[in-house]
């Protein structure tokens, strides 16, 4: 196990330095002159010149983009263009407002996803099933903003029940955990029915049976448990869309999140914020994968020795 | 050495044979599958709307009227009119076109080039795999439409650069499923002794892998067309995507949502016809994929 987990920590560094360097390299691709963008558009000629001298502009590529990734390790994103502050502390404080939306969500879509996929499975081409299949397709068809936007028009200012935006108390949570946990619900149900469906053909499954095992004994024991390892995967991964799916929901409900954040920075062209809220997420998620790729490792295990 | 003589005699007639049975098979899985149907009627539906929506739309999608704002949806304006008067009705008929142009075209740019990654990748293996693999490890470590978010915000916001950065977006996905089936088939037996006879790899590769391949790749193709059309609707609702006054569904929810207290009509029409054609393009991937599951064949 310890060999997996450094193995798998040594794959991360291609895919950090990948992640990181593609951040670097979107500055290039703006078109104009890096300095300039850095500087803002109100810059001077002399500002200018002084960004270029100050970010090293002048060196070559290479060598920006080493010190770039020295910044980066001491959590140095740079400055707003906007408002001068360093990036980090612009993004910091919105950082934990986009986790507890993510985490919020999860649990909405664990809940319905999970309790949907086992009424699915285990009531096979039944009504109900086909239902919930039919519904949780619909449900991954929907734009997430657009499905935000009617439950905000009704239950906000139709029925007057929640409030239409803002963050911090409870009533501002439900709506925009339920517009980004739907399509994670959908996803969920989806493989919870269809790994419950795989084990349940299992041999051991049928013996439980065979010796007559009560049949909520054989969900529950045996197939629910050994079912849900590919599930966990689903969840985590989710986790991490979550994370980009932010940017959509915190924009619908104005909330001031990391993925606000960006859009707002897109539109005030501010890059240095730009570029730092993708690496941030982008490493969110990479981690997140890494974390899940430890548990899925750790639930298979004690199968394998059980 | 001459081709013929590699070729046992009887060898197409099987080959094409089976590949014959292998069809209809799944044609008979696919018929019987009626939610693929249903989803390939709704995209037929639109691909009719989008090259009728000249000839149909009752009127311009782009000709305000700014006596008739806001209008509710009424027998004049099937869906009602916009915070410019426009119809909202001609405009969706309009929409169709851009919403299936951005899907079928970012999606047929990404799988040429995933699956050209894909199959030297898988093929080749060693170093080249490794550098490909890698490179298809960080385009996938930016979640969602992180990435598309961030190659239209260094190239700016317009129809064309959505498609391009939904296109970079597609490319890890194809060259990841073609990459896998690549390894698989060129494991075949068949495949190893075709090579032994002294085979090109360009022959191998285009009359042997692709073809067997082909499944799993119209397979994500489908799915992905509905995924990336949700993408292009969301960078649109940023408004990174189509520019006003391109009548985009996903830039029409962007307008309304400014007016949903007194005017939700205008928010509730592109947003099912959006929810309507990416549920086709998700039933027909679900219907394609279970007809071509082996284990399906009952």
């Amino acid at each position: 196990m310890h060999i997996y987990v450094i193995r798998r920590l040594l794959q991360l560094v291609p895919v950090i330095i990948g992640v990181t360097l593609v951040s670097f390299l979107m500055l290039q691709l703006i078109p104009g002159d890096p300095a300039q963008v850095l500087a803002g558009e109100a810059a001077s000629v002399e500002q200018i010149e002084q960004m270029r001298e100050n970010l090293g502009l002048n060196e070559p590529l290479p060598h920006q983009y080493l010190s770039f990734l020295g910044n980066l390790i001491t959590l140095d994103f740079g400055q707003s263009v906007r408002t001068d502050q360093p990036v980090i502390d612009i993004i910091a404080p919105r950082f934990w407002i986009t986790i507890e939306l993510a985490v919020w969500s999860i649990l909405v879509s664990m809940f319905i996803g999970l309790f949907a996929g086992i009424i699915s499975a285990t009531k096979q081409y039944s009504f109900a099933d086909m239902g919930i299949m039919l519904v949780a397709l619909i449900g991954l068809s929907m734009p997430n903003f657009w499905l935000g936007l009617m439950l905000m028009y009704w239950f906000s200012i139709e029925w007057g029940l929640l409030p239409t935006s803002g963050w911090g108390d409870w009533r501002q949570i439900i709506l925009p955990a339920i517009t980004m946990g739907t399509a994670g619900a959908a996803i969920i149900a989806r493989m919870t029915r269809s790994s419950m469906l795989e084990v349940i053909r299992q041999d051991y499954v049928r013996t439980a049976r065979a010796k007559g095992v009560k049949e909520r004994y054989v969900i529950y024991k045996h197939t629910l448990r050994n079912a849900l390892i590919p599930v966990v995967t689903v969840i985590g991964l989710q986790f991490g869309y979550f994370l980009s799916g932010a940017i959509l929901t915190e924009t619908v409900f104005s909330i001031n999140g990391m993925g606000r954040l960006v859009v707002e920075a897109i539109s005030a062209r501010d890059y240095p914020v730009v570029q730092g809220t993708i690496i941030v997420l982008a490493l969110c998620f990479v981690f997140v994968n890494f974390i899940v790729d430890i548990i899925y490792r750790l639930l298979n295990k004690r199968i394998e020795m059980n | 050495m001459n081709e013929s003589t590699i070729t046992p005699s009887s060898g197409p007639e099987t080959v094409a044979s089976t590949r014959q049975m292998r069809w209809g098979t799944f044609l008979r899985n696919l018929v019987k599958n009626k939610l693929a149907i249903v989803g390939a009627a709704i995209i037929f539906f639109f691909f009719v709307i989008a090259f009728l929506a000249p000839y149909i739309a009752p009127h311009s999608p782009s000709a305000t009227d700014l006596m008739n704002r806001f209008q509710p949806p009424s027998a004049e304006n099937w869906f009602g009119t916009d915070h410019n008067g426009r119809d909202i009705f001609s405009r969706i008929l309009h929409g169709a076109s851009l919403t299936l142009y951005i899907g079928l075209l970012s999606v047929s740019i990404g799988a040429v080039f995933g699956i050209l990654m894909g199959v030297v990748s898988g093929y080749y293996g060693r170093w080249v795999d490794t550098v490909i693999m890698r490179v298809v490890d960080v385009l996938l470590a930016f979640p969602g439409i992180l990435l598309a978010l961030a190659i239209v915000s260094a190239l700016g916001p317009s129809l064309h650069n959505v498609i391009i950065a939904l296109s970079v977006y597609n490319v890890p996905v194809f060259a990841r499923i073609v990459r896998a089936s690549t390894l698989e088939v060129r494991k075949l037996e068949y495949v190893e002794a075709i090579r032994a006879l002294g085979a090109s790899d360009a022959k191998i590769v285009c009359q042997h892998i692709l073809p067997n391949i082909v499944s799993p790749i119209i397979v994500k193709a489908t799915l992905q067309i509905a995924v990336s059309i949700l993408s292009a609707a969301g960078l649109s609702f940023l408004g990174l995507g189509a520019q006003p006054p391109a009548p985009e569904w996903g830039a029409m929810l962007s307008d309304g949502r400014d007016y949903m207290w007194d005017s939700p009509h205008i928010t509730i029409f592109p947003g099912i016809a959006i929810v309507l054609v990416v549920l086709g393009f998700n039933l027909l991937g679900d219907g394609l994929r279970d007809a071509l599951d082996p284990r399906n064949k009952s």
